[in-house]
This record gives structure tokens, sequence and C-alpha cells, in this order.
């Protein structure tokens, strides 16, 4: 989407797309992500910055965090600035290098960008990343939203570069999606002069045991300089009066829900303690501020991370003050916070009843709205075939392991067709682990393209090693789509926009050594059980793969919507629909079912003619639309 | 409300144009020199989801929620969605709901009891709210392009005094944010105005 500038420097943009600028006007010249929501929209929008602005900068989609990480890494020590853009649980595979890279320290401005998700909307756990900050001993940022972030990121590159430790930059799903109006600022182009540099240092670089040991020390006397850096503004803001009864302590969004509540309760100015770091903590700003109220509520987003450290605070300052929170009950350590959640706290603090809270009214009462396999989904067509495969050939037994991508609408009613979705690539280690539990069951993963590349080849290469009897179904449609269609390996094109080389996953399967494989299209129910049975049945010593290939069909309609292409819709022919509704129970959006004619109807404005229905409908009644019936 | 912020509440299906809608609203609001902040649902629009914007607009705007029944208005492209977010809708708010009911698949199989047009209305009624029913798909497709159905549920919102702004505003909007269509959409944006000021309110 096109930033559009309404005022001379005000502009509606999203966090994300404000943290790409934040990026770009820090000066970084190296970017690197893996796409995740809520963080997938940060790289194409620094990409569309700097080439609006013909600045160079390096982007790159890299096959996982891990790698993305280690590319900035190595920018940094070049002594260029760099980041590395990821979602929360992307940040968990990152972890080792990034713990060396405080040890070894840094050259260039080095920041991890975190969207955590604390709902969560998107995501199977709900993990606060600024564990990783205490956990690797660098700096944790928080803004509070899409303004403060773009203004904090830039703060962020160049406190990392003074105190040479990398940093994480966490903010979260509201900020990521959330528009609001954003002041443009320089775009910093002699930043991007600097020549790389890689300066050997053995000692520090070669982090052996030895050296590691030598270089630990040096690493906390980095943090004890950040933590000095970071005892005034922006990182830590004071509002409201200078005492009081009570008062808040308060990071990220809630910051703002904190505002709202107190404003709602028509009591603005109580003490307020603003926090944009949560690693290190500045001690002495916050022992003052505990010592000037007589309670506090610590209102944060997920782990009581301040909340502990203010108790600790409070504890070893001897302050008698009144500690509320997460360890109190009165917030809770998952979820968002929401403006109603803090009025709540508010009011439990001042032993309120909460009679007077307006509580949801209807919204429980209408059923959850499903989200299903886009129409024309070549998944679906997989996933029946496996079905089909495993009811005819095995009597309905076999266990289908799911993994991390859109294909996990499958999961859901009515299709149900997988029965586990984890982690990036943990579908292939747990098929291998139910096998040699024993388990005498047909055993199949089911994985898109991008997870394979991102996590799914080792738990291959360790399968074909233990002879796990399994069947790895690849749900290859050459794009990673779940996040909105970021090119992968498999593509031809990188970030840049520029084309690429592609990589087969039948060339590693065949490099490791697996014997069975093939190659589907999803679209061809048939061909696909057929070569589903196959593969079950090859798979006695070893691995079998099975290839399910075809274009993601939202990318198919784009560029035929641009050669003025519509593809064929199909139609129900009433007169032989029986209303059985076998089509409705694929979940197409496209189908729906009237139950006073006892017919399926196709919706023709979104059927996309992929024909999957027509080849399982058991009464021949669906159709091309220009056939006559 | 005490903070002087108005609360729009857009709700619907993916598909429906709710995300342009909820940037119109924003690109309004800054044109007329307030301070905006808009949450919107990601990642479902393509996947018949449920999806909700929160459009809070005043002089200085804190959180990205709305609380609950704080909301001058709500409105749904879909009716059953607009049932789903009454609870952020003020009583006595202003609720826009386009005629349109678009049930999921698990209707369809017979695994969930999904509301009626009749149960919704009646659940606005219950509530208290200003309710105004559009056939918002029938004028968009006579202003050309039933796409524009998120365009005419504007022009209602603009017609009915909850916006701190000229409907003029939200008309420049329009062009800007959709500059590829707009003689359907000024069109589809004035009939929503006429639609809604032709009507009384029902409660």
């Amino acid at each position: 989407m096109k930033l559009i500038e309404i005022e001379k420097y005000r502009v509606l943009m999203t966090g994300n797309e404000a943290i790409a600028r934040g990026l770009i006007e820090g000066g970084v010249s190296v970017a690197t992500a893996y796409p995740g929501t809520p963080s997938s929209e940060i790289l194409s929008a620094l990409v569309r910055i700097s080439k609006e602005n013909d600045l160079p900068v390096y982007a790159e989609w890299a096959v996982n965090e891990k790698v993305a990480f280690e590319i900035s890494f190595a920018a940094s020590l070049c002594g260029l600035r760099a980041a590395a853009i990821m979602k929360h649980l992307g940040t968990h595979w990152i972890l080792d290098p990034l713990a060396v890279s405080a040890v070894t320290g840094i050259k260039g401005g080095l920041v991890v960008v975190s969207a955590d998700d604390p709902a969560p909307l998107s995501s199977q756990s709900s993990t606060d990343t600024r564990n990783h900050a205490k956990l690797a001993h660098i700096i944790a940022v928080e803004p509070s939203d899409p303004a403060e972030a773009k203004e904090l990121v830039k703060e962020t590159i160049d406190i990392s570069e003074k105190v040479g430790l990398p940093a994480i930059f966490r903010y979260t799903d509201r900020i990521a999606h959330g528009r609001a109006p954003i002041v443009l600022g320089e775009l910093n182009e002699g930043m991007r002069k600097i020549v790389p540099n890689f300066k050997k240092d053995p000692d520090k670089l070669v982090s052996i045991a030895p050296n590691a040991r030598k270089n630990i020390p040096e690493l906390f006397k980095k943090l004890e300089k950040a933590k000095e850096l970071v005892s005034k503004p922006p990182w830590i803001i004071r509002e409201g009066s200078s005492s009081g009864e009570f008062g808040i302590i308060t990071s990220g969004s809630p910051y703002h829900d904190v505002k709202e509540a107190l404003s709602l309760m028509g009591i603005d100015e109580v003490p307020l303690l603003k926090l944009c770091v949560s690693n290190p903590l500045p001690e002495k700003p916050i022992s003052d501020f505990l010592s000037s109220v007589d309670e506090v509520l610590v209102a944060e987003e997920l782990d009581p991370i301040i909340e502990l450290e203010v108790f600790r605070i409070a504890f070893s300052n001897g302050i008698p003050v009144k500690i509320y929170g997460k360890s109190t009950g009165h917030l809770k350590p998952y979820g968002e916070l929401t403006t109603d959640k803090i009025l709540r706290a508010l009011l439990l603090m001042q032993g309120k009843n909460l009679d007077s809270m307006p509580s949801k009214t209807v919204a429980g009462d209408v059923p959850r709205r499903i989200p299903q396999l886009c129409s024309g989904c070549s998944h679906r067509g997989a996933y029946i075939s496996i079905k089909n495969a495993l009811k005819k050939a095995f009597g309905g037994r076999g266990i289908v392991l799911g993994d991390r991508g859109c294909y996990n609408q499958g999961g859901n009613p009515p299709l149900r067709a997988i029965d586990t979705a984890i982690a990036m690539g943990s579908s292939i280690g747990m098929a291998v682990g139910l096998a040699k539990s024993g388990l005498n069951e047909p055993i199949i993963t089911v994985i898109g393209d991008s997870t394979f590349f991102h996590a799914g080849i080792p738990p291959l290469i360790d399968a074909y090693v233990h002879k796990a009897p399994i069947v790895v179904a690849l749900l290859d449609n050459s794009w990673t789509s779940m996040t909105g269609h970021q090119p992968n390996p498999r593509t031809g094109r990188n970030a840049m926009g520029d084309p690429a080389p592609t990589v087969l996953p039948e060339r590693i399967a065949e490099g490791i050594g697996i014997q069975f494989i093939q190659v589907a299209d999803p679209y061809d129910i048939a061909e696909s059980e057929k070569a589903i049975i196959r593969a079950l049945l090859a798979a006695k010593e070893g691995p079998a793969m099975v290839i399910f290939r075809r274009e993601c069909v939202l990318q198919e309609l784009r560029r035929l919507r641009k050669e003025g292409i519509r593809p064929e819709p199909l139609k129900v022919d009433p007169t032989k629909c029986t209303g059985c509704r076998t089509c409705i129970k694929i979940g197409c959006p496209a189908l729906e079912f009237n139950f006073t004619t006892n017919r399926a109807r196709i919706i023709e404005e979104k059927c996309v003619g992929c024909s999957i229905c027509a080849q399982i409908c058991p009464s021949n009644a669906i159709l091309p639309k220009s056939r006559e019936v | 409300m005490r903070n002087g912020v108005v609360s729009i509440i857009l709700g619907g299906v993916g598909g429906q144009g709710l995300r342009v809608a909820s940037r119109i609203l924003g690109e309004a609001s800054v044109r007329a020199g307030f301070d905006v902040k808009i949450r919107e649902s990601h990642g479902l629009a393509q996947r018949e989801g449920s999806v909700v914007s929160h459009v809070r607009i005043g002089k200085e705007v804190h959180s990205f929620l709305t609380p609950q029944g704080t909301a001058q208005a709500l409105v749904s492209l879909e009716m059953s969605e607009g049932a789903r977010n009454i609870g952020y809708l003020r009583p006595n708010g202003v609720a826009i709901l386009n005629d349109k009911l678009l049930y999921p698949v698990s209707y369809y199989t017979g695994e969930a009891v999904y509301p009626n047009k009749k149960w919704v209305l009646s659940a606005f009624k219950h509530y208290g709210a200003k309710l105004f029913l559009i056939d918002a798909e029938s004028l968009a497709k006579k202003a050309g392009d039933l796409r524009s159905t998120n365009v005419v549920m504007l022009g209602a919102l603009a017609a009915l005094d909850v916006l701190p702004f000229s409907s003029k505003f939200v008309l420049e909007a329009v062009r800007s944010v959709i500059p590829h269509s707009v003689d359907v959409n000024v069109r589809a944006f004035k009939l929503g105005i006429e639609a809604a000021r032709s009507m009384d309110y029902e409660t």
C-alpha cells in the first residue's frame, strides 16, 4: 500500500511502516527478515522507502530468522548499521548467535525488531521476547505507539552502537497493525556512505571458551554503561504529580490504556512512570518514584518483567510501597492489556466494587466465524487426497502432522485434516518420534515450501538416517502465503524484486538419499490420492515424499487479472444435486447451501473453477458454468 | 465522552473493504486536523474470518482500543458481525448495519446455529441502539460498483453527526484513498448520505 502524504510531514502509517521508516532514518543499510505476523510488512515497506529515495539499502527475506540475524550481525561487524526483523517466535531461533554477539560485541548499531503477539491473534504461543534481552544480557526497548516506535527505533540503533551491544526492539501486534499520524524525518543518507571494514579480532570473534571467559566481564561493563544512558528521556519519562497516594509504572502500549483509564476516572494527575526500556532497568529513577507514592500498579504486557524488578528495587532500598500487578492478581500475565482491564485493576486497588464496569452483552452469542482455506486453494486438494487415501487403503487410520502456514486453516472444521500444528518444521521431527515410539499407524506430515526450507531439512535428514517409515507431503505453492506472499527459495524472486535462483525440494530429498519422491497436482484428486497410497506403501524402510505442486491461487489470479483473464466458475446442476452436502464439507468459501430447496449453490464471484468440488461430488452435479444443463 | 474521543467500530467479514473504510476515516481525521488511532484485524482478509477496526478520533487519542460500552457508532458491513461487536457501543449509540447476512461454513454444515436477521435486529433493539438498516449493496450497485458498499456505509455515517468534522473531509479522503474510481465512490458516498438522512432510526 502506498503511503499517502496528507500534510507536508504528517502521514497516516501503520506501526510496521513507521518502524521501516525509522530504520531508514536511523541509517540502517542492511535489513533482513523472515516473514511472521505481526512483523511481516516492515521489510517490504523498507524496500519501498529505500527505492523511492534511491538509497543503497540491502534487504533480504532470509531462509529463516537465525540466518537473518547472522547476516545483520556480520554487517554490524563491518561497521554498518543493521536490523533483523521477525515475529516473537522467530527470535527463539536466534538465541544462540544473539547471546554470542553480546559476548563478542558489535560495531555498527544492531537491532533485532521483534513483534510480540500478546493476545495471541496469529501465533501458537504468546511469548514475551523481553526475556531474551535478560538472557543474552543486551538492551531491550519497547515503544508505546507507532509514532514513538519510529523515533525510538532510531535511538535504539544509536545506543546499540554507542554501547557495543545488540538491542531487542520489542513491540506488539497493536502497534504493528495500528495506524496513526507520523511526522517524517531526515533519511540519514550520510550514514550509508560508510565503507565496510571487517577488522580481524580473533580474541573476540573466535568465541571459544577461553576468549568467552575473558569477554563476558566486558559485556557486563557495557550493560552498566547502557544503564547510565537509559536513566533519562526518552527511555524513562515521569508524568503527573510529583507525589501521591498511588502511582503507576507502565511500558509499551499499556501506557496509553493507562492514560485513557485515568482520564475516564477523572484522575489524570496520578504520578506515572513510563519505561521505554526493560533491560537494563535504570534503578535510581525507579526507586525515586517508588519513594514518592504509597501504592503502585505496574502495568506491562505479558510477563511481569518490570514488576519483579520493582519488587526487588523497593526491597533492596527499604521503600515501604505496596506493589500491585500480576503478582497480586490485579492484572494477568497473558493477553493484551486494555483500558477495561486497567480500569478494573484500579477499581480493585481502591477496594471499589466492579458492578459499574460495562460487560460484553450479545457478542458471546454469535458463533465464531472460523477461517477457511481460500476458494481454489491447492492445499484443499492435498488434504482431501490424504483423507481419501487413508480411508481407501488404511480403513481411515493414520496420523497427519501439520506444520506452520496457511494450511493450518485445513485443521479447522469442516475439513479437520490435521492432528497437530506445533512450531516451524516440527511435523517431521514429531513424525519420527511417533514412528520410533512404535505407533503402528500410517504417519503423514504436511509442510509448506517456506517452512520446509526454514526448519524441515534437518529433521528430514534425521528421518532418512533413522529409517523412519513416514510420508512427507510437501505443499509446494512457491510463496510464503500466510504472511502476505513473501518470496522464498521456490519463488525465483528476492526481497528487492530482482530475479533469483530457485531451489527444488525434490533435489534436496534426492541429495539426502530418499528413494520415493513423487510430484503431484493437488487439483487432480485421483492422481494425488494414488501418490499418497504409493508413498505410504513405499515408506517401509525410510521416509517417502510427495510434493503437491501448484502455485498459490491468489498469486495466479493476481497475474491473470492483469492479463484481463477471469477463470470460468462452476455451477451446480439442481436437477442432479441430491443435497448430500459432500461439497459443503470441504469448507470452500464459494459454496453455500439452501436449506429450503435442499440444494448446494456456487457463489459465482468467489468460484475460481478449481473443480475440486466437482471431482468429489457423488452425483456429478457440478459443471463448468458454460456447460448446458 | 470525558476525554473527547469519538470511537467508531467497523465490523464485517474479510474481503468487504473494511480496512479501506477505516483508512478513509483515518485520512479524513488527519485532514480535519485531528489525532487518530486505528486498530485493524490482519491476516484473515481472504479467509472468511471476522474483521473489526477501531477508529478513534480526538484532539489527543491514547488507546487503540475502545473501552466496552463507549463507542459513539458501530458500522457493520454484515449484520451478525454488528451483533458480535455490539458490546463496544454505548447505550443510545448509533448502529449502521448493512442489510446483509453472510453465513459461515459451519452454518451450512449444520455444526453451528447461526443468528438470523430477526435475531440481530432484536439484539440491537434490546441494547437500545439507534439503528439504521441500510441496503448498502443495492445502493453501491446503483452507484456503479458493488465494491463501493463500504463507501455507502461511510456516507451514512457522515450524515449522522457522529464524526467531529464535516462530511467534506470524508469525501476528500475517499478521493485520495481510492483514486482509481472516484466517480463511482462519490456517487456511493452521496447515496449513503441520502439513505441515512431519509430514515428515522428504529429502536
